[in-house]
């Protein structure tokens, strides 16, 4: 079972060799299946691995048996096994989503995508980290174009704010390394104590470098800006992807780095506390005047993982739980949004908010799943967006800070603005002619089932708490033990 | 006796309570009985997207019933949240712009409502560790005293928005009429008591009353809550608004009696309760049957029904006198109770007194335009409703007249009970030495109060040149106008913000730039970190 880590890593590597070689033969059509098969395969290993890790085990591979300080060292812990799980989830539901609609390299790059997330959270190592996270960001670059002729602009935004924030990123890690000699978490965290006492600025500037390299790559305030521009205009998988997986890297990254690494030195929780808070702000009332559909998703994006940030600046016990469980909720949640919005999107032709009214266009399932989504996301009671949202209320109020968790309330009613818009729409009558009723095309029903799934998670997780709690048990221990 | 249990299976580690005692029951019983009519209505009533409206009506129904029997704070909250949403659902029914404005504002004004009792829920928890109501007794002496304030502030604020007390009410009277009648009855009669119960529980389990700001802020937005309704249900023309402003002014009853807080008071105020909703349910469906079978809506529009919907002009009167507080039928017994209550009050006497003529009158006008009078010239072939119509009006009007004849025993047996579980003090609540007389003054000065009205025409707003002459200077202090006005200013505050999505790349660059740039200097200034506030 130890070898397990990089099985899940290289096997959808492997594949996408494979897959792109396949894409140039007749057998074209089966790229989608293999892809299938080995995100299916990776996802199962990623399982296998829970009922160990949820026992608070740790599993560790080196490769190539190298030790620590030298070779690469994957590691399979609770807060990386919560990530994988929720990649493991969302990549296979986006595949079997996108199975009629794409064909060939799309999907190889979809498992380059998925090897990348694994492989940073999985890995030891910062620099390989650095590699990893440069993978995925490619390959999302590249899936952000769609047919759509404005997605290539959005794509090339994407790649230069992307790029400006691995190079930050590197910047860091070369600073550390030659202070530190060493790329090893674990190594770092006996060193940099160490370094802290002769050279404390440079290590509040590869702070300062990280922070803004994992503000860009998570959407956050000031450098938001490819959020919206990628999220509306990718294939609508990628959009799941790319909110329910890709924003969650860099708060991985942030979690791992800032409350594993440098925590006895610099204390960023309230930095970190009213940056979120100033990205919820902002999330929410850019979302509360947007036309399209699919942007007004990714604005209240914005607004969710300000709100993660939120959790992890209280730097309480509580917050990080709200704010982990509130991780995995919203990339179900967003998820079952982005799908349903997609739908409705193919169904009609249309993404302006204004004009989806059709009761009679839309088909009636995505309607029922964006007011389900968006009851969740809003944080109305049996749905589980309410339980992270509760807990992160309840760990401000404990914190003695009342006026962010009265923001934190508001927000969910400026949420709730938003998205009932849509959802009158949606559900009102419209006139309509016939040509426009023969123009609704059907949806197969196996990208309902991605649906279905999504829906049943988020109400499983709101009815029962004490699952996902369990589930972000080992996480929390890990930064607070 | 008092059933309790514990809901294993649902938010585990959390808990949920389910509680059911006299208190409980009392709701409990209006929520089914109401229900139960409003189901057999509707099955004529309700003709569009049936298979929408029954899952959503009896899940509505649940979770009202659940809001009533929770045992704590929780999950009063979790099904306070989830009612408030399916009677969203509910109101939109209709799918007209009209329900879908009328939705919004409710929506809007519920959840914040929600979020106000939530925060108040969320800092109760850090106080005590716990969510039960039966701790809440230690609320008092568990922290500074501004703490608990805002506690009361937050709670009870919260309360009112779904209570539909003045100036938190402007959800009301917009949301009645574009829901479908059916649910404006069980709105009515039944979802804003959930404010006025939640008001209930936590006073009395906190102890709360004995301080007298509280109670005299409670009789302060009772008093206004009374007045304004009456007069603004004096004013409208549309039936149902009519009746949506007197559910306002009737929730000032109600109270009152909690605000005065003796258990002459908390009986009268029990007593209303049951009695409004039952009463105001009845109406709500008899002014669903008049619009149902004339398709009509205005008052002035309306008149003569009485010879073709006699049955439903029967049931409407005796709704009417009800609600008026006429003797024998259930609202004199409770206003009397109220009235008796507040006997030392000079002021207050005077609100009362008020209070009801205007009832009194705008109830007139309500059955006099409708079933009395010409017929008009396209009412002519009015039918009727049908018998699964009738029945649960018939039966609503049964129930207010025998409340009105055995008070005693609905004292005794129903409201008595549940006092004893709430109130500090034990005296016996009696219904006796009461003149039938008492309630001639208010039905005069009501009756008088509807002939002018009907004189000088300052029924209708548009008909009477003194409201064209003032009437746009009234309306510029309503509040419903303000809270508009707020939110129209957030959404042009938001529109302006939206500028930001204009700018070039190379302006972005910048930012990031200045931020990274900040971001340095930040911590090289302050290496320890940002501390909290």
């Amino acid at each position: 079972m130890s070898n397990f880590p990089i099985l899940i890593v290289a096997l959808p590597l492997c594949f996408a060799f494979f897959i792109s070689l396949l894409s140039l033969t007749k057998l074209n059509r089966f790229c989608g299946h293999l892809a299938l098969l080995s995100v299916g395969v990776s996802f199962v290993l990623t399982l296998c691995l829970g009922p160990r890790i949820l026992a608070g085990e740790k599993i560790a591979y080196s490769l190539g048996n190298w030790p620590a300080p030298l070779g690469i060292n994957l590691l399979v812990d609770g807060l990386s096994y919560l990530l994988s799980l929720i990649f493991g989830l969302l990549v296979l539901l986006s595949v079997i989503y996108s199975l009629e609609d794409h064909k060939g390299k799309y999907f190889s790059l979809v498992l380059i995508l998925y090897a990348g997330m694994n492989g940073v959270v999985f890995t030891r190592d910062l620099f390989n980290l650095y590699v990893f996270w440069e993978i995925l960001s490619i390959s999302a670059y590249i899936l952000v174009v769609s047919p759509q002729p404005a997605s290539l602009r959005a794509s090339l935004l994407y790649l230069f704010l992307g790029s400006l924030a691995t190079a930050l990123f590197l910047l860091g890690v070369g600073i550390i390394y030659a202070l530190a000699g060493t790329f090893d978490m674990d190594a770092l965290a006996r060193e940099i104590p160490v370094i802290w006492r002769t050279q404390p600025l440079a290590i509040l500037l590869v702070g300062a470098l990280f922070l803004v390299s994992l503000g860009i790559k998570s959407g956050l305030f000031p450098m938001y800006v490819w959020v919206p521009e990628a999220h509306s205009l990718a294939p609508t998988p990628i959009s799941v992807l790319l909110s329910g997986a890709v924003l969650k890297i860099g708060i991985y990254i942030f979690i791992r780095l800032f409350l594993t690494l440098f925590r006895t030195e610099v204390s960023l929780e309230g930095l970190i506390l009213y940056w979120g808070l100033i990205s919820m702000v902002f999330g929410g009332c850019l979302a509360l005047v947007q036309e399209d559909l699919k942007r007004m998703l990714a604005y209240s994006s914005i607004n969710q993982v300000g709100l993660i940030l939120i959790g992890i600046g209280l730097g309480t016990k509580l917050g990080m739980e709200g704010s982990l469980y509130h991780l995995f909720n919203h990339a179900l949640i967003k998820g079952s949004l982005f799908f349903s919005a997609g739908m409705i999107i193919e169904s009609t032709g249309k993404r302006r908010i204004r004009e989806l009214k059709g009761n009679g266009i839309v088909p009636f399932f995505p309607r029922f799943s964006f007011l389900m989504g968006a009851l969740a996301i809003i944080g109305v009671p049996p749905l589980n967006g309410f339980i992270s949202k509760w807990l992160i209320c309840r760990a401000a109020v404990e914190r003695g800070n009342l006026i962010v968790a009265a923001l934190i309330l508001i927000f969910g009613i400026v949420a709730a603005v938003y998205y009932l818009k849509v959802v009158q729409n949606l559900f009102s009558v419209a006139k309509m002619c016939q040509t426009e009723k023969r123009q609704s095309s059907s949806i197969p029903w196996i990208k309902y089932t991605c649906l279905g799934t999504l829906l049943g998670g988020s109400l499983v997780f709101g009815l029962l708490p004490s699952q996902g709690l369990y589930l972000i048990r080992e996480a929390v221990a890990l930064i607070f033990p | 006796m008092i059933l309790e249990h514990y809901l294993a299976f649902w938010l585990h580690p959390f808990g949920m309570y389910i509680r059911l005692d006299a208190l409980s029951t009392i709701f409990l019983s209006l929520t089914v009985i109401l229900g139960a009519c409003v189901l057999i209505y509707s099955i004529r009533y309700v003709k569009e997207d049936r298979i929408r409206y029954y899952p959503l009506l009896i899940l509505f129904l649940l979770s009202l019933s659940v809001t009533f029997t929770s045992a704590d704070l929780l999950s009063f909250y979790i099904f306070f949240e989830i009612s408030s949403f399916i009677a969203y659902l509910l109101i939109i029914h209709s799918r007209t712009r009209a329900a879908f404005r009328a939705g919004s504002k409710y929506i809007i004004m519920t959840f914040l409502g929600a979020a106000s009792i939530f925060l108040a829920i969320i800092l109760i928890h850090r106080q005590l560790g716990s969510y039960k109501f039966s701790a809440l007794g230690e609320l008092e002496v568990s922290g500074r005293s501004g703490l608990i304030r805002l506690i009361y502030v937050l709670f009870i604020a919260g309360c009112f928005i779904k209570a539909g007390i003045m100036p938190l009410h402007t959800w009301l009277p917009d949301a009645h009429p574009a829901a479908p009648s059916p649910i404006s009855a069980l709105l009515s009669g039944v979802t804003i008591k959930i404010g006025l119960y939640g008001i209930m529980r936590f006073l009395f389990s906190t102890g709360s009353l004995s301080r007298l700001a509280v109670s005299y802020s409670l009789i302060g937005f009772a008093a206004i809550s009374m007045l304004a309704g009456a007069v603004l249900a004096l004013l409208q023309d549309d039936a149902k608004r009519l009746l949506a402003y007197s559910s306002i002014s009737q929730m000032g009853y109600v109270l009152l009696g909690i605000g005065v807080g003796t258990n002459l008071s908390l009986a009268g105020a029990l007593y209303h309760s049951i009695n409004h909703g039952l009463f105001k349910g009845l109406l709500f469906l008899c002014a669903g049957a008049v619009i149902r079978s004339t398709r009509m809506r205005n008052l002035s529009d309306l008149g003569g029904l009485r010879k073709r919907m006699p049955i439903t002009g029967i049931v409407c009167l005796i709704g009417c006198l009800a609600i008026s507080g006429v003797p024998i039928f259930s609202g004199f017994i409770s206003k009397t109770l109220l009235s008796r209550s507040v006997e030392k009050f000079f002021c207050l006497k005077i609100v009362f007194l008020l209070t009801a003529s205007g009832t009194f009158a705008s109830y007139l006008k309500f059955y006099l335009f409708t079933f009395s009078g010409a017929l008009p010239q396209g009412l002519t072939r009015v039918k009727e409703v049908s018998w699964s119509m009738l029945l649960p009006m018939l039966f609503l009007a049964g129930f207010s007249i025998f409340l009105g004849l055995f008070p005693d025993l609905i004292l005794s047996k129903v409201i008595l009970p549940a006092i004893a579980e709430i109130s500090i003090f034990s005296s016996a609540v009696k219904f006796d030495q009461v003149n039938p007389l008492s309630a001639l003054y208010p039905l005069i000065l009501g009756g008088l109060i509807y002939y002018l009205g009907i004189r000088t025409k300052l029924f209708f707003i548009e008909e009477s040149p003194l409201w064209q002459r003032t009437g746009s200077q009234f309306r510029k202090v309503s509040v419903d106008r303000f809270y508009t006005e707020v939110v129209a200013m957030i959404e042009k505050a938001c529109l302006l913000f939206k500028n930001i999505e204009r700018f070039s790349f190379n302006t972005h660059l910048l930012f990031i730039l200045v931020f990274l740039t900040g971001l340095v200097m930040l911590l090289y200034f302050t290496p320890q970190g940002i501390l909290f506030p």
